[in-house]
């Protein structure tokens, strides 16, 4: 009898001390969940006003104030757009064989290109070997090649597409 | 001791006593075990069988900001209206200790306040009074440093419009307790203080942008006194841009002029002139009494009571329906809605939506003006456009309907994914005819200065008189207009400008018409807006599009071919 009581006596401290220690524990998370809460609030808010910030800052005329200044870049013009199926067809190896690759006239007008500096004719020139062809075309390369990056960067500077 | 005499028999009224105890005590310790199940069984049911009911994560709940009013965005996601939690400074007359003194030392950090009103103030018998509504952080930190005893802040919400003026009218402004008081703000004030969503719109703030400064540069050019420019999508009734000027910085504290706070676009109602030849070609059409290949005697003007209508660029002689078209005969549509008739107008009008407010949700809508009885003389006059008023957006939505294939869509300010299906109004030829006219005017009639090179622009310009005191005209008071399209093959958008009371210039040679004032701004409007709004430029030679948009132009007795 008095063995039994003492075994209880134990195990209600045992329990009564666990209860305490666990309410404080419980506490201490709540305390820590609403510190959490609070953060992501005042982190929620800091972020609205950087929206606000951010909306204010991309107001289109300072955007064009800022691109005037301190860019070169120019409002786009419909003849610096181009057509993929415009383009002339691709060189043919020039390793193969020594055949004249020559863009026209005409498939320049229907790249919507401007006409090529011409070359001064010369006369007597080695015409042998492919390096001259690729000399001759070096210029139209040149001319197409930037043409694709360079119109969609002004399309999307030049339109503030800043989002 | 004999052990039954140590067994004490209880009789009588005793026994009767001890064994009314015993039963009370059974039933009450009944009771307390059942109790004491009741609790166990609860205990166990709560810890170990409904233990599926607790959430497994803590709420979330408090965890959202809430603004009390919803933010409004273009349709590409930018902010055009916000709510910003700023302090509030307000007095506690109570605690005030010399509210001379206190006031005094206060106005020289906020400078606008006035020392004897403040003290006036903090001496009321109050607990409470506002003294400056939303300060700035600088200011905040400096009443601070004053260290006045019985200055509280408070936070509030307050509305910010970091735009500024840019979508002043579309979006209106609220009041400094955040009630909305114009534009969406006051439409829509119900769904932004109860939605935490963002509202949508269909606005697109570069567009905007660009069609505010090209409209401001016509009317400083022109000195006109305002003026609006509209960009509808023809397909789904979605408002692009709707610009007015002047218009006003909603942040502003102050009060706003009423010059300034009205909305030209959608409240102004204005008699449109020639561009209501649209529609009264379209409406010709569409009921037969008029082809592509007919045409009117222009010779003579028109003399009807005490009026005569004449043609501005008279040619005196047979005009075919694109020549009246293209040069903007009076004579000529005059002719063509007689042959109509008054009635078959009527129901034109009506069905296109100028007799009735506009569906768009601003309150600030005008409703159209037109005759009460609609007699001879008034088919004659609207026929050009004069004599019904519209708001700059009726004529930017009835555009859209001639163009798009003649389905008229309800416009809106709203972002709108699925546009419903819409209303036919005119038939697909009639819409195809009309855009070829269209086009017509900016190749070789009085739209020549909108040719923007590969977006094939089509539209009409306007030169109305202002109506004056006395039932007349005023000469020298104009509404120019430019109405346009692009691109014609396959139309996309719609492009207003309306300039207010343009004055003619040395530079433009004395005119203030829609094509000298409107048209370039038109032009530059779609060179700039176009690429932002995947429209690509084309080639104008190429045959497949020569092909849709060829008309002829037929001539009559010997006279000499129309050129251009």
């Amino acid at each position: 009898m008095r063995r039994s009581t003492i075994i209880w006596f134990l195990i209600a401290t045992c329990v009564g001390v666990a209860l305490f220690l666990l309410k404080y524990e419980v506490q201490n998370k709540e305390d820590q969940l609403a510190a959490l809460h609070r953060g992501i609030l005042a982190d929620q808010e800091a972020i609205h006003v950087l929206e606000a910030e951010w909306s204010y800052l991309n107001r289109p005329d300072r955007l064009e104030a800022l691109v005037r200044r301190h860019l070169k870049l120019v409002p786009l013009e419909e003849r610096r757009l181009g057509a993929l199926e415009a383009l002339p067809m691709r060189m043919p190896d020039f390793e193969a064989d020594d055949t004249t690759i020559r863009i026209t006239e005409e498939q320049l007008i229907a790249a919507n290109l401007p006409p090529l500096p011409q070359m001064r004719p010369r006369h007597g020139a080695p015409r042998a070997s492919g390096g001259i062809m690729a000399v001759r075309s070096a210029p139209i390369l040149q001319q197409q090649a930037p043409a694709g990056p360079r119109v969609s960067a002004a399309v999307m500077t030049v339109g503030m597409g800043v989002q | 001791m004999n052990p039954i005499s140590r067994s004490v028999k209880i009789d009588g009224v005793a026994k009767q006593a001890i064994e009314i105890g015993r039963n009370r005590l059974l039933v009450a310790g009944c009771l307390i075990a059942l109790g004491f199940a009741a609790v166990g069984g609860r205990v166990i049911e709560l810890s170990a069988l409904r233990d599926h009911n607790e959430p497994n994560v803590a709420s979330s709940s408090g965890t959202t900001l809430t603004t009390g009013r919803a933010d409004i965005l273009d349709r590409n996601g930018m902010l055009l209206a916000t709510s910003l939690r700023t302090p509030s400074l307000y007095g506690d007359p109570k605690e005030i200790l010399d509210a001379d003194r206190a006031a005094q030392r206060l106005v020289t950090v906020l400078t606008d306040l006035n020392p004897a009103e403040v003290a006036a103030q903090l001496k009321t018998e109050r607990r409470f009074v506002w003294l400056k509504r939303t300060l700035t952080p600088t200011e905040q930190f400096e009443v601070n440093n004053l260290g006045i005893p019985g200055l509280h802040f408070q936070d509030e919400w307050r509305r910010v419009y970091p735009q500024g003026p840019l979508t002043a009218h579309a979006i209106g402004y609220t009041n400094v307790d955040g009630m909305g008081l114009a534009g969406l703000e006051q439409a829509f004030d119900d769904v932004l203080r109860s939605g935490r969503d963002p509202l949508r719109l269909s606005l697109d703030l570069r567009v905007q942008h660009i069609v505010r400064e090209e409209l401001a540069r016509q009317i400083i050019s022109f000195e006109g006194i305002g003026g609006t420019g509209v960009v509808l999508d023809v397909d789904s009734g979605e408002t692009i841009a709707m610009v007015s000027l002047p218009d006003f910085d909603p942040n502003g504290s102050g009060d706003i002029p009423d010059e300034a706070e009205f909305n030209r676009a959608s409240l102004g109602v204005y008699e449109m002139g020639s561009t209501f030849k649209i529609f009264n070609t379209a409406m010709a059409l569409e009921e037969g009494t008029t082809t592509l290949t007919g045409g009117y005697d222009a010779t003579n003007p028109i003399k009807i009571s005490r009026f005569t209508i004449n043609d501005d660029h008279p040619k005196a002689r047979w005009l075919s329906t694109p020549e009246i078209f293209m040069y903007s005969s009076n004579i000529g549509s005059v002719k063509m809605a007689m042959d109509a008739g008054t009635e078959a107008q009527k129901t034109f009008m009506g069905r296109i939506g100028f007799l009735g407010k506009l569906p768009l949700e601003l309150p600030e809508r005008g409703r159209p003006l037109w005759p009460g009885t609609w007699r001879e003389i008034n088919t004659m006059t609207i026929a050009f456009g004069h004599g019904i008023s519209v708001s700059p957006m009726h004529l930017a939505s009835g555009v859209a309907t001639v163009v798009n294939g003649g389905i008229k869509q309800p416009i809106t300010l709203l972002r709108t994914d699925a546009p419903g299906p819409g209303e036919r109004v005119i038939s697909e030829q009639t819409s195809h005819d009309m855009r070829r006219l269209m086009r017509l005017v900016v190749l070789g009639g009085t739209g020549r200065k909108s040719a923007a090179e590969g977006y094939l622009i089509g539209g009409k310009t306007g030169t109305a008189e202002k109506p004056g005191g006395r039932g007349g005209y005023k000469k020298k008071s104009l509404i120019s207009s430019f109405v346009a399209a692009f691109p014609m093959n396959a139309p996309r958008y719609v492009v207003l400008i309306m300039v207010d009371e343009p004055k003619g210039q040395k530079h433009s040679h004395g005119y203030a018409s829609g094509g000298w004032v409107a048209a370039p701004a038109v032009k530059r409007i779609v060179e700039r807006a176009a690429p932002l709004l995947g429209v690509a430029a084309v080639d104008e030679n190429a045959p497949e599009i020569r092909r849709e948009l060829m008309i002829e132009v037929p001539s009559r007795g010997g006279k000499r071919n129309a050129t251009f």
